[in-house]
């Protein structure tokens, strides 16, 4: 009896033992996965504290332009030029812990929570005033002017990185507020658009439109074997059964009875219903719903890599019927849809792709016109690992941290995210998107001497006609001197192909004039 | 190491961590200083004291409680002087009930005849609790007595641990351990109800634990747990507040306005600290409540750094395995079960607030032992600690007459060979 007494107190120790080291090891994984989160925190009381203490250092791009600094009063202030400071205030941030950008996501460096105790001793004692690191961006603030100005009123977002390193080379969001004057913002006694504080890049949440053709092209590649070599038959509206939403293929309708509510997204679906008058005879509308081409343009017998240069709605809702709800689910998932980041240099808010219900539902979602949604960097970052072989990179902000005797303290190198796609499918999607700009729907991004390819969108988000559609064009440069990948997203703007293809072609021919 | 030179490097962290104290303003704070020797004259004292009581004392487990509770008044004297030397005097007082503990642990039997009235004040306490007791922090877990506060389910846990190991070492069969099973469930049954999850979570896995190590019936083990599973799950679907917790344990940021509060001040003191910390007195510790009882932890880390909480989690498992080593040396049932409840308390009451504070686990408000603010809390630490180093005593000493018995034999042997 008492011998197996001492076998179960060894079992419990042993058991003990173990939860000690999980206690260990999930306070190292907690602090190194969530602990920036954390300590960026506006909650934080301690960086407010600091900045009583530290004089905050400066923050410049890659280049040393300068964006932020302190003034020998103690004031924050930003650029000098005020289309710059508006250009870059999302990036940048505020000194009011409003936004988050670099001054709170660095603001271990630029408020000194990095220095030694040693080092705060001897400033201490020496009786120097505390000085934080200077953080340099891995943006370009002339890029990020250039793309400010190309966007013009819109709203929407930009964004242009380095797809074989992940550097974020610009970024800019609208509207947007001017830094410089946050004290007044929040005392309301200067006035701002109710979102201009939200960084649209990482935080902007859109329908995708047809940019996310690339998904259901992925998930045709992945589960439909041979789809390449196929012919598609893009003569007309698909129809379906409007109270199931189930598919009827022998039926065919004349889609010019429809009004634009036909093609309007799922959530204007039910809004539609409504404004039925019931004293109307049943006409087609009435007992089906439709999927159809952008403007009714049908494209007759097409081949999958061109119903993908030409955005063909109704060959890609086929294709989304013919993968089925689970398997698009799969494929969205592992491209990082859905995924919740914990990157170290930017807040990056997760996209969504939910299951539809109904065979109408699962049709709209493989052009991008269900409940599925997009940030513009994640679209970028999803071109970016298609033009990077597969492979996504981790988005970075963080060029190099210098200390106040310009020791250059840390210099963050390329992290791979995880790969996404086989070289194989990359190879396949890369062609797609060459076959886009060079021929189809996003000739406008074409860069002179170079090979661009991408993908354009329309993404309708009203029934109502007077309301113009988002814009978008996610595109990269097929070119090992200048690995760039771009989106574009402007709303209420018009088409992709129209609107944002041109912006992405401007702005990706400036990146590579300015060597990158 | 030896002892001696641990000891040696105790009594150096708490001069440099109070000279730093006592520089850390304008001025040159002495009061600092004289806490600093006062701490390490009792330690030396203490040391000396317990080893010429016994030379089976462990000296490590003693020396390792002592520096947690010096890490504790550390940062109390950082946080507040005043506390600091209020810690000191229940220091003392503690000092004190170890050495009472180690010196009724020299006849355990004392603690046997106690059981009636161990089960019946425990139970008494606990509904005069129930009564008059005063809520803190949610929890309705104290009773003041002549203004002395105190909190009875530190001393409950003890009382379980000698009540079990009594039942379970004299009685064979589940028709004689049932007592002790109903006393643990009353126990429990009253904490639950008096909010006070921490304490009810503690008992009732250290009597299971118990049990299991009696027993070694893994069958009733497991339906012990199914059964204390099921209450869990009871309590979640009845009361809101256990609700609340869990729900505040998945996203402490959702409520931070309100509930969350805490949870989240505690994990961006820590994520503040980084692998350094931000150095003794120059963090925000104040902005955590409870940052002086239950969030202690998170208020080293901020300050000492992660690399230093996992060093003081080091220490709670270098203690708990000499513990477990002195429940393997006892040479007897009793003194066995008595020493790994003692540590089972101590490993599960410092993995529950530590898990806690780090959001392992939902939070469930409990001191952790020896660094924590709080009368009692302390003092039954270092029963505790007393009643480990009785054992560690009586292990020794019986180990010699084992040893002067077997050597008389030989002796007897040897004269018969010769005769």
């Amino acid at each position: 009896m008492r011998d197996n007494s001492k076998k179960h107190i060894k079992a419990m120790l042993a058991l003990f033992c173990a939860m000690f080291v999980i206690l260990c090891v999930y306070l190292v994984y907690t602090v190194h996965a969530y602990g920036t989160r954390w300590f960026t925190s506006p909650y934080n009381v301690r960086v407010q504290a600091q900045k009583s203490s530290v004089q905050a250092g400066r923050i410049a791009d890659r280049n040393g332009a300068l964006l932020a600094y302190t003034r020998a009063d103690g004031e924050r202030t930003y650029a000098a030029n005020k289309a710059r400071r508006r250009a870059l205030s999302h990036v940048v941030g505020d000194s009011y812990g409003q936004t988050i950008g670099a001054e709170s996501m660095f603001a271990r460096y630029l408020l000194g929570f990095d220095q030694s105790v040693a080092d705060q001793f001897v400033e201490t004692i020496g009786g120097q005033q505390r000085v934080g690191s200077s953080v340099m961006l891995t943006v370009d603030a002339k890029l990020c002017d250039y793309a400010y100005d190309l966007m013009d009123d819109y709203w929407g977002a930009v964004v242009l990185l380095n797809y074989k390193t992940g550097e974020v080379l610009a970024s800019v969001s609208q509207p947007t507020f001017d830094p410089n004057y946050m004290a007044d913002y929040i005392s309301g006694s200067r006035a701002l658009a109710a979102s201009a504080m939200v960084n649209r890049v990482t935080m902007g949440k859109y329908a995708p439109g047809s940019t996310f053709k690339t998904v259901t092209l992925i998930a045709a590649l992945r589960y439909l074997p041979g789809v390449t070599e196929r012919e598609f038959d893009c003569d007309g509206a698909l129809v379906f059964d409007k109270s199931s939403g189930k598919y009827l293929p022998d039926i065919s309708v004349d889609d010019s009875d429809f009004t634009s509510e036909g093609t309007a997204t799922a959530y204007d679906r039910g809004r539609e219903g409504a404004q039925d008058e019931p004293a109307q005879p049943e006409t087609a509308q009435d007992i089906y719903s439709i999927v159809r081409d952008y403007h009714s343009e049908y494209h007759g017998a097409i081949s999958l890599m061109q119903a993908y240069a030409k955005s063909c709605n109704t060959t890609f809702a086929r294709l989304a019927l013919e993968i089925g709800p689970k398997r698009m689910q799969q494929t969205a998932k592992s491209l990082g849809i859905g995924d919740a980041f914990l990157f170290d240099d930017l807040l990056l808010y997760s996209s969504s792709y939910i299951k539809p219900a109904s065979q109408f539902d699962l049709a709209w979602s493989g052009v991008g016109q269900y409940k599925d949604l997009m940030t513009p960097l994640q679209m970028c970052m999803l071109t970016a690992a298609v033009a990077n072989d597969g492979v996504m990179m981790q988005p970075r902000m963080l060029y190099q941290v210098v200390t106040r005797d310009n020791f250059v303290r840390m210099k963050q190198s390329a992290k791979a995210y995880k790969t996404i796609l086989s070289a194989a499918e990359a190879q396949v999607l890369q062609q797609a998107m060459l076959g886009v700009v060079k021929s189809g729907t996003g000739t406008k991004a074409q860069v002179k001497g170079y090979a661009v390819g991408g993908k354009t969108g329309t993404a309708e988000i009203s029934a109502n006609k007077q309301v113009n559609s988002h814009a978008w064009f996610t595109g990269f440069v097929q070119d090992d001197e200048h690995p760039l990948a771009i989106c574009v997203i402007l709303e209420q703007a018009g088409s992709g192909s129209s609107k944002a293809a041109p912006l992405a072609g401007k702005l990706l021919k400036r990146a590579i004039e300015l060597g990158y | 190491m030896s002892a001696m030179g641990l000891l040696g490097i105790v009594m150096l962290f708490e001069l440099s961590a109070f000279a730093l104290l006592a520089f850390r303003s304008e001025g040159f704070d002495p009061l600092a200083l004289l806490f600093a020797l006062i701490l390490i004259a009792v330690l030396f004292l203490q040391y000396v004291c317990m080893l010429w009581i016994s030379k089976y004392a462990d000296r490590f487990i003693l020396v390792i409680a002592n520096l947690l509770a010096a890490i504790g008044m550390i940062v109390q004297y950082r946080l507040s002087p005043d506390t600091a030397f209020k810690q000191l005097i229940l220091y003392g007082a503690g000092l004190l009930a170890m050495f009472v503990c180690v010196a009724i642990m020299h006849k355990p039997a004392l603690f046997q005849k106690l059981n009636w009235v161990m089960i019946l004040g425990s139970l008494g306490l606990l509904c005069v609790l129930m009564a008059v007791g005063k809520e803190h922090g949610g929890a309705k877990n104290w009773i003041t007595i002549a203004r002395v506060s105190f909190q009875p389910s530190e001393f409950v846990k003890l009382a379980l641990v000698f009540v079990s190991a009594n039942y379970l070492t004299t009685r064979r069969s589940w028709r004689g351990y049932w007592p002790s099973a109903v006393f643990a469930i009353a126990c429990c049954g009253l904490l639950v109800a008096e909010r006070d999850l921490g304490a009810a979570l503690l008992i009732a896995l250290t009597y299971l634990i118990l049990f299991y190590i009696a027993t070694g019936n893994v069958r009733t083990t497991l339906i012990g747990m199914g059964a204390g599973c099921m209450g869990a799950a009871a309590s979640y679907v009845t009361f809101d507040y256990v609700r609340a917790r869990v729900a505040i344990w998945k996203n402490p940021w959702a409520t931070y306005e309100t509930s969350g509060y805490q949870i989240a001040q505690g994990l961006m003191a820590i994520a503040s600290g980084g692998a350094w910390g931000l150095g003794l007195t120059l963090g925000s510790p104040k902005a955590i409540p409870a940052y002086n009882t239950d969030y202690i932890f998170a208020v080293i880390c901020e300050e000492f750094g992660i690399i230093f909480g996992i060093a003081v989690i080091a220490l709670y498992l270098v203690f708990i395995i000499r513990g477990a080593l002195l429940a393997l040396n006892a040479r007897d049932r009793y003194l066995m079960l008595i020493a790994f409840g003692c540590t089972s308390l101590i490993t599960l009451q410092s993995f529950i607030i530590i898990g806690g504070v780090i959001k392992l686990i939902p939070l469930t408000g409990i001191t952790m032992p020896f660094v924590s603010y709080g009368g009692s809390s302390l003092i039954a630490s270092m029963m505790l600690l007393g009643i480990l180093e009785g054992v560690a005593m009586r292990n020794g000493e019986m180990l010699e007459d084992a040893m002067d018995a077997a050597m008389e034999e030989c002796r007897k042997e040897e004269r018969a060979h010769a005769g």
